[in-house]
C-alpha cells in the first residue's frame, strides 16, 4: 500500500533527521535549580499555588489553572521552593517558581514494558478528570489543554481519534525516539483516549521516514482490531491537524472549524503517552523528550528532560555549542521560535533545540514577488499567499481576512524564489485582525 | 514598501557578521561546569556578561498587556551559568526558518537559457545582424534596468537587481520581436520603452501590470510601422547584410488569401524550421518549442496557459478552415506561423502578468487564443497574438477576484445552501 498523504499543497524540504537520530536517548541529570514556569502560551496562564520555601514531592502541584482552556503545573521531583518571581520567556514573560531539587531526587523513566489497559474498568469521565488533574497539553508545541479537547460539546459525535506520530518538522526525532522504544505506551494511550470519548476507530499516522517507529507501533498495536497504524508519505506539512485528519479519513474540516466537528480528535505521540501514565500511575505531564540537533551542537540526541530545565542546561549536556553557532530555535525549524534566552526554562510544548549554524540559517535579502505562484501551489490550506501577502506589506489588513485560515505552516514562505516574509505578514495580519474584533465586541458589550 | 525592503535588506547583512563573532573570542565560552557558577554568592556581584538582550526591554513593555491594577514583581536580574558572548549575535527572526532553493535569478536565467536555441535560429537564418540586434536589446535593457533602480535605492542593490535576469528576459524576447532590417535606434527606443514605461513606470520587477517587451513591441509597431514591417527573407548562412526583403506569410495571408499563400510555395514545414519571413524570434518554431520544453522541465511554466491557449486558438482556425477552406487557412498553419509559439510559451506564460491561480491561468489561456483567432482572421492586423496577450494582461486582477481558489474543506456556497 503506498503512503498516504493529504490532497493539496506541502513541500519536501531536508529531514535533517540524522543529526539526531532516534536509536537512542538519555535523561538529563538534574540541573541546580528548576525553574517551572506558568507559561502565557495558549489560553490563561496558571496560578503559582505554592509558598517560598515549601517542600514538595514529585508530581505535587505548583501551578492551578487560571480559566477554563489552562492547565495544572505540576513539579517533575522532590525538592524546596527556593524563590517565586517573574521571568523573561522570549518575547513574553511568566510567573515561576525556582525550586532546588533533593540530592537524591530523579525525574521518572518512560515506561518500556507497559502493562495493557483494562478498558472495562474504567469510566470514561474518569480519564478526562485525570487528564486535567495531570495538566496535559498538547506536546505537539501547541500546549493545548487535553482535557478540553476531551470534552467535546454535548451534542457530538465523537467517532475517531487520530494520533499524531507524523513528526513532519526537519531536524526533530524526539515523537521518533518515543514511538520506537515505548511504543506500546503511545498505543495503550491511544486506546485511552478512544476510551474517553466514545470513539470506536483509532489512527495512529507516521510518516514512512521513521521505519522503526512504524513498525514498533504497528507491532504494538497488533492485538487492537480497531487501531489502524497508518503510514503516511514524508512531506510537510504532513502533522498538521486538518492535513492529518484529511490524509487518514479523507474528512476536511471546514476552515474556521475545529475537528470535533468532523468527529475527530487529534493527539501527539507524547501526549497520549503521557494519558496513559497519568492513568496508571497518576503521574503528571512534568518530563518530556526534547530533541537538541542542529549542526552547531557538539552532541546531538534526544533528552528526557524535566520542565523547568533551562535550554542551557539542555545544550550543555549535549556538549555544548560550537563557535559556529549562529541561532537558537525552541522548536522545529519551519515553526519553532528564535531565542537568545538561554536560561529560560522549557516547557511542555518544547518539543526541540536547536543549534543552527550560518549555512542552516540562510538570511536572505527580500526581493519583490514574481507572483510565479509556487506558494499557491504549496498553501495546504489553499489559500493564495502571495496576494495576502501584498495587502498586508500594503496596508491593507483587514482586506486579508483569510489569513485567519493560515495554519503559518510556513511552506509559502519556503517556496518563495523571492523570500518574502509571507508567514511573518500573515501573523501580523492575524493579530490586527483578531485585536479589532475584540474591540468591536467590546464597543457592542459597553455601548 | 521600499523602506520596508531597504529596512529588510539593511538587517540581512547585520546579522551574520554578528553571529559570527564567537569566532573571535572562543575562550569566552564556559567550561562544561558551567552550572557550578550558579552559586549565590558570587552571582549577585554583576550580571552574568550574557543575560539576554532583551530583557530590559521585556521589562519596559511588560506592565502594558496586563491591565490588571496587581503590581507584579519585576524581574530579577537572572542569576545563573555564563553564557557565551555569541548569543547576542544570534539571530531572531520569524518562522519559517528554512528556504528552498529557488529564487528570482534561478527562475529568470532558466527563461534565459530557454531562449537561447531560439536565438541561435535567428542568427542562423538572418545572420551577424540578429547577433547585433539581440546582444543589443539585451545590454541595453539591463543598462535601463540598472539605471532605473538606482533612483531610488543605492547603487550595489541595484547591480544585484539588475543582474537578476528579468531585464535580460525583456531585452530577449524584445530582440525577438524586432525585424532583423531594424535601424540602431529602433532597438534602443524599444529597450527603453520596455524597460521605463512598461516595467519601472509601474514599480519595476512583479508590479507591471503588461508584458515589458509586447509593451515595446506594440509601441513601435504603432509608431514606426513600417520599420516593423519591413522583413528580410531569411537565408541559412552567415554574414549576408544585404537581403531580400518580402512579407511574412501572415502578410500574404492577411492581403492575398489563401491562395496567395499557395502561390508563394509556404508550407507548414518551412515554418516549423524557420525558413520564412518574420521577425527574429518568429522564425523557428523547433528552436521555441526546444526552450519551451526546458521550461516545462525546470517547472518554470505549467500546462495550463499554453494548453488553452493553443486549444482555443485550434478550435476557432479549425472551425473556420472547415466552414471555408478556400478562404481561412488550415489550422495547422496558424499554429506554426507569426509569433504564436514565441507568445504561447515565452510571454503568455510571463509569470508577472498572468493570473497566479490554475484556474485563472485556464481562463486567461482561452482568453488570449480567442483573441487572437478574432484578430487573424477578421482584424486588419495580419498578427493579433501581442494584442490579444496585452489585453488579458489586462483582465488579469479582475480573472483572479474570480478564480480564487476555494479554501481547505470550504463547501461550496449553494451546496451549503441546499443542505441547510
Amino acid at each position: 500500500m503506498s503512503s498516504l498523504t493529504f490532497s493539496s499543497g506541502g513541500i519536501h524540504p531536508p529531514t535533517e533527521k540524522e543529526l539526531a537520530p532516534s536509536d537512542s536517548y538519555s535523561a538529563l541529570p538534574l540541573p541546580e535549580t528548576l525553574t517551572i514556569p506558568m507559561p502565557p502560551h495558549v489560553g490563561a496562564p496558571a496560578k503559582i499555588t505554592v509558598n517560598k520555601t515549601a517542600a514538595l514531592e514529585a508530581g505535587d502541584v505548583v501551578g492551578e489553572p487560571g480559566g477554563f482552556v489552562s492547565a495544572f503545573i505540576h513539579t517533575p521531583v522532590a525538592g524546596t521552593v527556593k524563590t517565586i518571581d517573574r521571568i523573561v520567556m522570549g518575547a513574553m514573560m511568566a510567573d515561576a517558581v525556582t525550586l532546588t531539587p533533593d540530592k537524591e531526587a530523579s525525574i521518572w523513566e518512560l515506561d518500556r514494558d507497559p502493562e495493557p489497559l483494562d478498558l472495562d474498568s474504567i469510566d470514561p469521565k474518569e480519564i478526562a478528570e485525570k487528564v486535567k488533574a495531570a495538566g496535559i497539553v498538547g506536546m505537539g508545541g501547541a500546549t493545548f489543554p487535553t482535557h478540553v479537547k476531551l470534552s467535546p460539546p454535548p451534542d457530538t459525535q465523537m467517532d475517531t481519534v487520530i494520533i499524531n506520530g507524523a513528526e513532519c518538522e526537519p531536524y526533530l526525532t524526539a515523537d521518533d525516539t518515543l514511538m520506537r522504544h515505548h511504543a506500546r505506551i503511545v498505543v495503550e494511550g491511544c486506546r485511552a483516549a478512544m476510551h474517553a470519548l466514545g470513539a470506536n476507530k483509532g489512527y495512529i499516522g507516521i510518516e514512512d521516514n521513521k521505519p522503526d517507529g512504524y513498525k514498533n507501533v504497528r507491532d504494538a498495536a497488533d492485538a487492537y482490531a480497531n487501531i489502524d497504524v497508518v503510514e503516511l508519505k514524508a512531506q510537510y506539512p504532513q502533522g498538521s491537524e486538518k492535513q492529518l485528519i484529511e490524509a487518514c479519513t479523507d474528512r476536511r474540516v471546514a476552515p474556521g472549524q475545529l475537528p470535533f466537528t468532523v468527529g475527530t480528535l487529534v493527539q501527539n505521540v507524547a501526549t497520549v503517552a503521557s494519558i496513559y501514565e497519568a492513568l496508571v500511575y497518576d503521574r503528571p505531564l512534568a518530563r518530556r523528550l526534547v530533541t537538541v540537533s542542529g549542526r552547531a551542537i557538539r552532541k546531538p540526541g534526544n533528552v528526557l528532560a524535566p520542565v523547568g530545565a533551562s535550554v542551557w542546561d539542555l545544550i550543555q549536556h549535549c556538549g555544548g555549542m560550537t563557535d559556529e553557532m549562529a541561532a537558537v530555535i525552541l522548536g522545529g525549524p519551519m515553526m519553532g521560535r528564535t531565542t537568545t534566552d538561554l536560561l529560560a526554562p522549557i516547557t511542555k510544548g518544547t518539543s526541540g533545540i536547536l543549534l543552527l549554524t550560518a549555512d542552516e540559517i540562510p538570511l536572505l535579502a527580500e526581493d519583490p514577488c514574481l507572483r510565479c505562484g509556487s506558494c499557491v501551489t504549496a498553501c495546504p490550506m489553499d489559500l493564495v499567499p502571495c496576494q495576502m501577502e501584498k495587502l498586508v506589506a500594503h496596508g491593507h489588513i483587514e482586506e486579508a481576512v483569510d489569513a485567519l485560515d493560515c495554519v503559518e505552516c510556513g511552506c509559502c514562505g519556503y517556496i518563495c524564489p523571492s523570500n518574502r516574509r509571507l508567514v511573518h505578514r500573515f501573523r501580523l495580519a492575524k493579530w490586527e485582525i483578531m485585536r479589532q474584533r475584540r474591540r468591536e465586541q467590546q464597543k457592542q458589550k459597553t455601548g | 514598501m521600499t523602506d520596508e525592503e531597504k529596512k529588510d535588506r539593511n538587517d540581512a547583512p547585520d546579522a551574520e557578521p554578528g553571529a559570527k563573532e564567537p569566532a573571535d573570542g572562543p575562550d569566552q565560552a564556559p567550561p562544561a561546569d558551567g552550572p557550578d557558577q550558579a552559586k549565590p554568592e558570587d552571582a549577585p556581584v554583576k550580571e552574568p556578561q550574557a543575560a539576554p538582550a532583551e530583557a530590559p526591554a521585556a521589562e519596559a513593555e511588560a506592565p502594558k498587556p496586563k491591565p490588571k491594577p496587581k503590581p507584579k514583581p519585576k524581574p530579577k536580574k537572572k542569576k545563573g551559568p555564563e553564557l557565551p558572548a555569541s548569543i547576542q549575535g544570534a539571530i531572531l527572526k520569524s518562522s519559517p526558518h528554512k528556504a528552498g532553493t529557488n529564487s528570482v535569478p534561478k527562475v529568470m536565467y532558466t527563461v534565459v537559457v530557454a531562449l537561447i536555441p531560439a536565438c541561435i535560429a535567428a542568427v542562423w537564418f538572418f545572420g551577424i545582424k540578429a547577433l547585433a540586434i539581440i546582444v543589443g536589446t539585451t545590454v541595453l535593457c539591463v543598462a535601463f534596468e540598472f539605471g532605473a533602480l538606482s533612483l531610488r535605492m543605492p547603487a550595489t542593490d541595484a547591480w544585484r537587481r539588475a543582474r537578476d535576469g528579468s531585464a535580460a528576459i525583456t531585452g530577449i524576447l524584445l530582440a525577438l520581436n524586432l525585424p532583423s532590417s531594424s535601424p540602431w535606434w529602433l532597438v534602443v527606443v524599444g529597450s527603453l520603452v520596455a524597460i521605463g514605461l512598461g516595467k519601472h513606470s509601474f514599480g519595476g520587477l512583479g508590479q507591471n501590470p503588461f508584458n515589458p517587451a509586447l509593451v515595446a513591441r506594440v509601441f513601435l509597431l504603432l509608431s514606426f510601422p513600417s520599420h516593423m514591417t519591413t522583413w528580410d527573407i531569411p537565408v541559412d548562412r552567415f554574414f549576408t547584410l544585404d537581403g531580400v526583403t518580402g512579407a511574412t506569410p501572415l502578410g500574404i495571408l492577411s492581403t492575398d488569401g489563401v491562395a496567395g499563400l499557395q502561390e508563394a510555395g509556404i508550407n507548414w514545414v518551412q515554418l516549423f524550421i524557420g525558413n520564412c519571413g518574420g521577425s527574429l524570434g518568429e522564425i523557428s518554431v523547433m528552436a521555441l518549442l526546444l526552450g519551451a520544453a526546458y521550461m516545462f522541465i525546470r517547472r518554470v511554466i505549467s500546462w495550463h496557459i499554453p494548453v488553452s491557449y493553443l486549444g482555443v486558438m485550434l478550435i476557432i482556425t479549425g472551425g473556420m478552415w472547415l466552414y471555408d477552406p478556400e478562404a481561412y487557412a488550415n489550422p495547422v498553419f496558424h499554429m506554426v506561423s507569426g509569433g504564436l509559439v514565441l507568445g504561447v510559451f515565452f510571454m503568455a506564460t510571463d509569470m508577472v502578468t498572468t493570473p497566479v491561480t490554475a484556474r485563472g491561468m485556464l481562463i486567461f489561456g482561452a482568453g488570449c487564443g480567442l483573441l487572437t483567432a478574432v484578430i487573424r482572421l477578421f482584424g486588419s492586423f495580419p498578427e493579433g497574438v501581442s494584442f490579444a496577450i496585452l489585453i488579458m494582461n489586462a483582465c488579469v486582477p479582475l480573472i483572479e477576484r474570480r478564480t480564487k481558489p476555494r479554501k481547505f474543506g470550504e463547501v461550496k456556497v449553494k451546496e451549503a445552501k441546499s443542505n441547510g
